[in-house]
């Protein structure tokens, strides 16, 4: 009896204490007595920019992307926490627990608006389905700027992304010009449903028919994910003796496919091509591991969305679409991108 | 003597009130201290609106947890309804409350497939459910090359997004399947019966009594519920994507354990709708008081695990002060 509810006590002070613990360095008025004294070694570091540029009080901007899991989005993490430091603004990063959800990320965005955030940078994990989401938004009257994907509706102040169908275009013309204009290639396509994976396989799909030399052996998706893409590889590489490239619509999954083929022996004989311009598929790019990729810059889209909120808010002209420039990555221009 | 009464009554609040209750007025305690935002007639409409899906299923999940097995398709089965109610809409044109219907007996359909599998074939719910799962997630996907269907008629829009008497609909859905789930296990024989195939399925078959067919209708049941779920999802994105409800089965079974079902034969509606409620507040609370996902993820295990160890120990606790007094 006693021991029953001493255990149970226990349990509860430790689940309340962890949530005490974690909350404390986001909770601005914190009332514990720890808390207070974070929260003052915090102060001075936050005045120290408001007085640089007096006239703009602290915004709170939400940044919301598709998902925990591929290195990309904390990459666009980073660009806009840059941009937003630089002007005094907090970013609350969240982002759906399960990869590319919309039923999730619909939440996110609804507790944003409940939090009264002053602006929204949203990656859209679908472009029709997440409408009313931004809908709502403009309701509550806070602006949405939306980067790397777009949405089909609602009123967002401008979309900062490359474009993808493009950008793909050209990654698969030069895989087609590495080739020889002929060859057996193998494509990985991203998660089923989300617009990015739809618009890269397009431009795959387009480039590609020009080409009646090129046979594709086989197209599956792996997800946009490394594991997937390592074990999907495994797979076609018992169907086919024969690869002459991957071509993978993101980076993890190029990753995953260069993992499988040097397993097998076989990255001498298979070109590898990527999406995305990640630190590790830059790597592979020197190492001659991964032939190309496309950088298509995150930190540049989420920190131009970024922007482009402080200038809407204060009140300053902001353009409708901002365009991310992606760029080819062989092994000759990869030394450029590797910090 | 008087002492005793005291503890009697002690013993009644902890057993007629779940522990969730409580863990969850704490919650909310807590969040109302922590964020400005918390307790606000905005957040409250907003949370009754993106929760009423998962309250939905997990009313439906308690009613097959009860019976002692375990659905892992709703999530899936929710998406696929979706799908093909926007087809229908999109496609054939069909009037609103007809593509609801079909949506919801979609969700029977692929319920009662899973009844079938469980009871008649005798597959483990777990497994069989996943097959479930993987056929739902397979059709969604590719009815449409895994493109998502919009285009949807405006009137569609009010099911998740208006309000009747200042009460978002989404609620009122959600109430109604309560209503129901409580009359169902609380009124009919069939709610003994389902009782009874987690209480002791044997006993249930020697009584002569078509056990069988009761668990087939827990899982149809379960899959209505996933059915009227989809009609709020889609509304509430109008547009119906493939893979909108994956992972969704998951929160609606920690739901109704937290909300009490820890065992084969026990649960109650009021149980799997508290246990929903915690589970949304979790995330809203953490969300509103900026908390980053990584770590929103590591505290939502932990408060979980805690919540469920307490209110083992609590009944635990129940059930030897019963003994105690009937000594």
């Amino acid at each position: 009896m006693k021991k029953v509810s001493l255990l149970s006590i226990f349990c509860l002070v430790i689940a309340m204490s962890f949530l005490a613990v974690a909350c404390q360095p986001a909770a601005a008025p914190a009332e514990e007595a720890p808390a207070a004294e974070e929260a003052a070694a915090e102060a001075p570091a936050e005045e120290a920019p408001a007085e640089e540029a007096p006239a703009a009080e602290p915004l709170t901007f939400g940044l919301v992307t598709k998902a925990l899991n591929n290195p990309f989005w904390e990459m666009m993490h980073e660009g806009a926490v840059k941009v937003a430091e630089a002007n005094n603004v907090e970013i609350i990063y969240l982002a759906p627990t399960k990869a590319n959800n919309l039923e999730e990320q619909t939440r996110l965005v609804d507790d944003l608006i409940a939090q009264k955030v002053d602006g929204i940078v949203l990656v859209p994990v679908d472009s029709t389905g997440i409408v009313p989401a931004i809908e709502r938004a403009n309701a509550a009257g806070i602006p949405v700027a939306l980067a790397n994907t777009k949405a089909t509706g609602g009123e967002y102040i401008t979309f900062s992304a490359v474009e993808n169908y493009d950008a793909m275009s050209m990654l698969v013309e030069e895989a087609v010009k590495t080739l020889g204009e002929k060859g057996k290639v193998i494509i990985l396509e991203g998660t089923a449903g989300a617009q990015t994976a739809i618009d890269r396989k397009a431009g795959v799909d387009d480039v590609l028919a020009k080409y009646p030399d090129i046979e594709v052996l086989a197209s599956q998706t792996a997800d946009f994910q490394r594991a997937q893409g390592l074990t999907v590889m495994e797979n076609l590489l018992q169907a086919y003796p024969e690869i002459d490239a991957v071509i993978a619509c993101n980076d993890e999954m190029a990753l995953g496919a260069v993992e499988a083929l040097d397993a097998a022996g076989r990255l001498a004989d298979t070109m590898v091509f990527g999406f995305d311009g990640n630190n590790d598929a830059l790597k592979a790019v020197s190492e001659g591991r991964m032939v190309a990729t496309c950088f298509q810059n995150p930190q540049m889209q989420a920190g131009d969305a970024v922007q482009a909120l402080i200038d809407y808010i204060g009140g300053k002209e902001v353009a409708e679409r901002i365009q991310t420039t992606a760029i080819l990555v062989t092994k000759d221009n990869v030394a450029e991108f590797i910090k | 003597m008087k002492f005793t009464n005291r503890k009697k009554i002690f013993r009644l609040i902890l057993e007629k009130i779940p522990t969730v209750f409580w863990i969850l007025l704490l919650m909310v305690i807590y969040f109302s201290v922590s964020s400005s935002n918390f307790l606000t007639l905005g957040n409250a409409i907003n949370l009754s609106r993106q929760g009423a899906i998962l309250l939905t299923l997990c009313l439906g999940v308690v009613v097959v947890k009860i019976t002692g097995g375990m659905d892992l398709s709703n999530g899936a089965v929710m998406s696929l309804c979706g799908m093909i109610m926007a087809w229908a809409l999109v496609n054939l044109n069909v009037p609103v409350y007809l593509a609801i219907l079909i949506s919801i007996i979609m969700g029977i359909i692929l319920g009662t497939l899973n009844g079938f599998f469980v009871s008649i074939l005798g597959i483990p719910s777990f497994i069989a459910t996943l097959g479930t799962q993987g056929i739902a997630v397979g059709l969604s996907l590719g009815m449409n090359n895994g493109n998502v269907i919009a285009g949807l008629p405006k009137v569609f829009y009010e099911i998740g997004n208006g309000s009747i008497l200042g009460i978002p609909c989404p609620l009122w859905i959600s109430l109604l399947v309560f209503a129901l789930t409580n009359l169902i296990l609380t009124q009919t024989p069939l709610g003994v019966y389902i009782y009874a195939l987690g209480g002791n399925e044997e006993a249930l078959k020697l009584s002569g009594k078509p056990a069988w067919i009761y668990k087939i209708l827990a899982y149809s049941y379960s899959g209505l519920t996933a059915g009227i779920a989809a009609c709020i999802l889609t509304s509430r994105n109008m547009a119906a994507q493939p893979t909108v409800g994956s992972g969704m089965e998951f929160e609606a079974f920690a739901g109704v354990v937290l909300g009490g079902s820890f065992i084969a034969g026990k649960g109650t509606a009021i149980g799997a709708v508290l246990g929903a409620l915690f589970i949304l507040v979790l995330r809203n609370g953490l969300n509103l008081l900026g908390i980053p996902t990584y770590l929103q993820l590591a505290i939502f295990g932990t408060v979980l695990i805690n919540a469920i160890v307490l209110s083992t120990l609590v009944e635990r606790w129940v059930q030897k002060m019963r003994d105690e007094e009937r000594e």
